[in-house]
C-alpha cells in the first residue's frame, strides 16, 4: 500500500488535489468508478471520495468499515446541499447506541 | 427459556456450574467494555460531526472559489498548471489500540516547495487562493479522516459488544442456570430414592 493520498471525483474538482500532491481519478460509468475504487482499496491508504461517486459504491466501502485502513472519506461536491456523510455519522450512531445524540444537540442550540 | 439438552450427571452439573461462573464473568466484561466503548464513541462522535460540518464548508468554498477561477482557463490548461505538484503532504499511518480495538492515527506534514505549481504569467491569480486554502484544510481533512475511521469502526465494535452481552444475559446465563437446576433436582430426587429404597429393605430384613 502507498502512503499517498488518492482522490476519485468529478475531473473539474479533483485537479485541485494536485496541488498538493494526491494521486488523482475520474473515471466515467458506474462499473469504472467501482472498479477504479476497488484497486484504490487495495493500493492507497487514504482515499477521499465525492459524494455522487460514494454513492455508487456504497458497498465496497461498508468492506473496509471494519479494518484501519484504507481509510476512505467522504468530500462534498461543490455546489450540493444533501448531508450525505453527516447522515452516515447519523445512521451508524442509531446503530451503535440507539439514539441520534448529536442531532438533538444540534436542534437545542438552535 | 429451554435447558440444555445433557445427561443429569454430577460431572456435568459440575463442569455446567464452571461455565456458568465463566459465563457471568464474560458478561461483566463485556458489559464493561460495551460501556467504556459507547463513552469513548460518544465523545468521538460530537468531534466529528462538527469537524465534518466545518471541513464541509471549507472545501464547498474551495471548490466553488477554484471552479470560478477555472472558467478562464481550458481544462487542457488546468490540467497542465497542476500536473506538478510543488507540495507534497508527508503523513504517517499507525495504529493504535483504543479499548483493545485497533483505530488508525494519522500525523500529517506539509512539505512546503515553491509556491505555486503554475507560472505566474501563464495562469490567472484566481487560482492562488482555493490552492492556499486547501493546504491549510489538508491537515483538517485528515484528522477529519482518522476520527471518522475511529468512529466507523467503534460503533461496529459496540454493535457486537452488545450482541454478545445481550446474548449471555438473556439466552446462555438462564440456559445454564435453568439447567443446574434441572440436574440439581434430579439428583436429589435420585438419592432420596435411594434412601427410601434402603430403608424399606431395612424394614424389610427387620
Amino acid at each position: 500500500m502507498e502512503d499517498k493520498i488518492a482522490v476519485l471525483g468529478n475531473k473539474d474538482i479533483v485537479v485541485l488535489f494536485k496541488a498538493v500532491g494526491c494521486d488523482i481519478f475520474s473515471p466515467a460509468g458506474r462499473d469504472k468508478i467501482r472498479a477504479t475504487l476497488n484497486k484504490l482499496i487495495q493500493n492507497y491508504k487514504i482515499i477521499l471520495i465525492q459524494t455522487n461517486y460514494a454513492k455508487l459504491c456504497e458497498d465496497l466501502i461498508e468492506q473496509t468499515r471494519i479494518s484501519a485502513y484504507p481509510v476512505i472519506v467522504v468530500i462534498p461536491n461543490k455546489d450540493e446541499q444533501n448531508n450525505y456523510a453527516l447522515d452516515k455519522i447519523m445512521t451508524d450512531m442509531e446503530r451503535a447506541i440507539g439514539a441520534k445524540i448529536v442531532v438533538e444537540e444540534d436542534k437545542n442550540d438552535r | 427459556m429451554a435447558r440444555l439438552n445433557v445427561n443429569p450427571t454430577r460431572i456435568q452439573l459440575k463442569t455446567l456450574r464452571s461455565r456458568l461462573v465463566v459465563a457471568k464473568r464474560g458478561h461483566k466484561m463485556l458489559k464493561d467494555k460495551c460501556d467504556e466503548l459507547i463513552k469513548k464513541y460518544t465523545s468521538l462522535v460530537k468531534q466529528n460531526y462538527s469537524l465534518r460540518k466545518e471541513v464541509e464548508e471549507k472545501l464547498k468554498v474551495i471548490f466553488s472559489s477554484f471552479c470560478f477561477a477555472k472558467s478562464y482557463l481550458s481544462t487542457n490548461e488546468v490540467m497542465k498548471h497542476f500536473m506538478l505538484p510543488t507540495k507534497n503532504l508527508s503523513f504517517d499511518l499507525t495504529t493504535r489500540l483504543l479499548v483493545n480495538v485497533s483505530v488508525p492515527t494519522i500525523s500529517t506534514t506539509i512539505r512546503e516547495g515553491v509556491d505555486s505549481p503554475y507560472a505566474m504569467l501563464d495562469s490567472n491569480s484566481l487560482f492562488d487562493r482555493p490552492t492556499k486554502e486547501l493546504c491549510e484544510v489538508m491537515p483538517q481533512v485528515l484528522h477529519l479522516a482518522e476520527i471518522e475511521k475511529t468512529c466507523q469502526i467503534l460503533s461496529f465494535e459496540i454493535e457486537h459488544a452488545k450482541r454478545r452481552v445481550n446474548a449471555l444475559e438473556f439466552v446462555m446465563i438462564p440456559q445454564l442456570e435453568e439447567t443446574i437446576k434441572y440436574i440439581t433436582m434430579k439428583i436429589d430426587e435420585q438419592e432420596r430414592t435411594s434412601k427410601i429404597r434402603l430403608l424399606k429393605v431395612k424394614s424389610m430384613i427387620e
